[in-house]
């Protein structure tokens, strides 16, 4: 693909696609990664549970907890 | 090259970090993901640069191709993730996209197929040849430009571009 061969209107659009690169230190520090990931958008579970979730999967999730930590027991 | 060499890879890392940033970033739209990569590639590139040859390629499509297969990696294991634990991650998807938002072009970007963003994206803004691409995907030539071909016209599509300019 040339440049050339993108149509002005497509061009104008990619272009709108600007960067700001931040301040990156070449050695990988736990912390930063730490911080990067707690502060990482996220959903908030109760959304999920409020949409997706029945009375009676709610009921169940605890049982399902439990049952599911047995094997822990024996560790 | 010697992996050793703190002062070369810091020269490197100084002169492509950047490039690698914008692409990770145009391709996966997560600040902290393309944060990671970068400093990942450095790492793997000092682990695997015995591996690199400059009589066939140059360094920066090496490069390039250490933080693709990682950001490919990280991507699927971040899917994995989203299965398995949905309430933790954000669901744009759900969200109702704007007239005005589908037609920027992060929004069409994030509308194609994975294979014909990156051939778009190294195309485009990091003026890549063909050949360099298909190294890079390790794909063959007529697959870069096929993936060119449909890529352009599905952004055409998506951001409403006249064909006939």
């Amino acid at each position: 693909m040339n440049k050339h061969d993108i149509p002005d209107e497509l061009h104008q659009k990619l272009d709108e696609f600007e960067i700001e690169v931040p301040e990156i230190p070449l050695k990988k520090s736990l912390s930063q990664r730490i911080a990067n990931w707690l502060y990482a958008p996220a959903k908030n579970p109760v959304d999920y549970f409020s949409k997706q979730w029945t009375p009676l999967k709610i009921a169940l999730f605890p049982i399902i907890i439990l049952f599911l930590s047995i094997p822990f027991l024996f560790i | 090259m010697s992996s050793n060499d703190p002062i070369q890879i810091e020269n490197l890392f100084n002169t492509y970090h950047q490039q690698i940033y914008q692409f990770t970033y145009r391709y996966t739209q997560d600040e902290a993901l393309s944060y990671d990569i970068v400093q990942d590639t450095f790492i793997k590139f000092q682990k695997y640069a015995d591996d690199f040859d400059p009589t066939k390629s140059h360094i920066r499509t090496f490069l390039f191709r250490i933080a693709y297969q990682l950001t490919i990696t990280k991507l699927k294991r971040q899917n994995k993730f989203k299965k398995l634990l949905p309430f933790l991650y954000e669901q744009h998807q759900e969200e109702p996209v704007s007239l005005e938002e589908k037609l920027t072009i992060r929004t069409a970007l994030q509308q194609l197929k994975h294979e014909h963003r990156s051939v778009i994206i190294f195309s485009y803004y990091h003026d890549l040849s063909q050949k360099e691409i298909a190294d890079i995907l390790q794909i063959p030539i007529g697959t870069v430009k096929s993936r060119l071909h449909t890529s352009l016209r599905q952004l055409k599509h998506l951001l409403e571009v006249d064909d006939n300019e």
